[in-house]
């Protein structure tokens, strides 16, 4: 007996002390580390492997990046001096490393890395997530459209009171300064009036709104209009319970089952709703409906999500 | 000595199942972590280190040199879900102090104090949109036009597409508290009072002005 139990108790620590060290075991960074190795080869290897990441990541920013790709058609003469640059290091990085010398590669690929940050800073012009100049034009453009739609509505509910926020003649003489540099393709020249002319709305609406309380009615015209609204509700929930099924950690059978019950009975009460709306029965149609929602609820509940 | 033994064998066994259970767990985290059942996060998986938090890489060997979270997270003021810290708190009482602008240190905010209620079917109560606190830290174009469409009526939000990671959950989920069984009141705050009680409130609330905006079917 007491030799089993020792029998048992060793085979389990060895397979515990085996995964333990599962990096190694089980990873594909530890799959390859040779055997046998001493404590410095074994150390050189790490660091290979760790350096032939950091070189697949420069590789990826500067072959297959979007930003990359900016660059290659833009006309930011730097950021492409920094791109070249950049790809040189790599390449400098990779005929380095295949001759074992792991310091001077790790230099190389540093250098690199620091030379496509600085092309990605050159090409979106300090803070503009790699944007175009035309992008940001355009993004500020849009901006500056839905703001004064915005304020002419709060206008027309406020009167003159709130129009008084906001220099008209400032705005529109910024504008046309932006969209004359823009027309001449200076989208630069054009950035700063255009950012100027945002900032003077956004603080317009913020004065003229302020300490306000917007309330938004829900209203339908028809029944018709609420059962498209439920039925539309039912299915987004029906979407949601089908995404928890599937991505539901193993283990959790029985309440699966459950969940998909409720998602048959649910199913079965949209369809009676369907049929009913079709007779233009919409008072029972929209209770049906309602009802098959709850049993979607009920499920997402059953799944860890409030809704 | 058999007691021994046998203890040896319990501890082993107990060893080897955590082991492959810390195993299989890191693994699985690590599959996707913008899931959609990443809202589902248990407590105790809260503000993980680098290497088991599902996002970085764990097979890395630098991934150990990464700070972990906890500990200056748990300096803040403390939240009841996400990363379990309050940061409107954390931004009232001046424990941090964001830069507005990356670039600009002098930069300040336009802070908008407008609070936006949106009816709800049903009996939940109806939904408060503080502009307030997000403008504290957030510009207006993070969310305008291309979240949200500054017009009444204009914006299609509901449960669902939040939980899918739009509208609201472009953030919320993701970088703000997400949306679970304790954080459903701090978006649904406002009760569906009868019109007597509303009016009692808004005298205890005379420095707001409510303007009433109709809209259909959202």
């Amino acid at each position: 007996m007491q030799r089993r139990c020792r029998r048992i108790a060793s085979v389990t620590l060895v397979v515990a002390l085996v995964v333990h060290s599962g990096s190694s075991w089980w990873s594909p960074a530890g799959a390859a580390e040779p055997e046998g190795a001493a404590p410095g080869q074994q150390d050189i290897h790490r660091r290979r492997q760790a350096l032939s990441k950091k070189l697949l990541f420069l590789n990826t920013l500067v072959r297959d990046s979007e930003r990359t790709r900016k660059i290659e058609v833009g006309d930011n003469p730097e950021a492409k001096d920094l791109l070249t640059a950049a790809r040189e290091h790599a390449e400098r990085a990779r005929s380095q490393m295949e001759a074992g010398d792991l310091e001077p590669a790790e230099r190389s690929i540093d250098m690199g890395l620091r030379a496509i940050g600085v092309a990605f800073r050159a090409l979106s012009g300090g803070g503009d997530h790699g944007r175009t100049p035309r992008e940001r034009y355009e993004e500020l453009g849009n901006r500056i459209a839905s703001f004064r739609q915005a304020f002419a509505q709060v206008v027309m509910s406020k009167g003159a009171e709130a129009a008084k926020f906001l220099d008209r003649p400032r705005l529109d003489a910024l504008m046309e300064q932006g969209e004359s540099a823009a027309q001449e393709k200076r989208y630069d020249d054009a950035i700063e009036p255009l950012a100027e002319a945002a900032g003077m709305l956004e603080r317009a609406l913020s004065k003229a709104l302020e300490k306000e309380t917007l309330y938004y009615r829900r209203e339908f015209a028809s029944p018709e209009e609420e059962f498209a609204f439920e039925l539309e509700r039912n299915r987004n929930y029906q979407t949601l319970v089908d995404m928890l099924i599937a991505q539901s950690p193993p283990g959790r059978g029985g309440r699966i089952l459950l969940m998909q019950r409720l998602l048959e009975k649910a199913q079965d009460l949209r369809d009676r709703a369907q049929a009913r709306l079709a007779e233009g029965d919409t008072a029972k149609a929209l209770e049906l409906i309602e009802q098959s929602t709850q049993n979607l609820r009920k499920a997402l509940r059953m799944g860890g999500l409030a809704v | 000595m058999t007691i021994n033994t046998r203890m040896l064998s319990a501890v082993a066994s107990v060893l080897a199942v955590l082991v492959l259970l810390g195993f299989s767990a890191q693994h699985i985290q690590a599959a996707d972590p913008l899931k959609f059942n990443r809202l589902l996060k248990k407590p105790e998986e809260k503000n993980l280190p680098p290497p088991r938090d599902g996002i970085h890489d764990a097979t890395i060997p630098a991934v150990d040199t990464l700070q972990p979270p906890q500990p200056p997270l748990s300096q803040l003021p403390e939240g009841k879900a996400g990363n379990y810290v309050d940061w409107v708190k954390a931004l009232e009482s001046g424990k941090i102090n964001p830069r507005f602008d990356r670039l600009d240190p002098k930069a300040e905010p336009v802070i908008m104090n407008l609070d936006i209620v949106r009816e709800v079917k049903g009996s939940m109560p109806d939904v408060v949109y503080p502009h307030k606190q997000h403008t504290e830290w957030l510009d207006c174009s993070n969310c305008h036009p291309a979240i949200f469409v500054p017009q009444k009526g204009a914006n299609q939000i509901s449960m669902a597409s939040i939980l899918l990671g739009q509208k609201c959950g472009v953030c919320h989920g993701k970088v703000a508290f997400p949306i679970n069984a304790q954080t459903c009141r701090r978006c649904h705050s406002k009760s569906k009072k009868p019109v007597k009680a509303e009016a009692k409130d808004k005298d205890k609330d005379k420095d707001k002005q409510t303007t009433d905006r109709r809209f259909g079917p959202q």
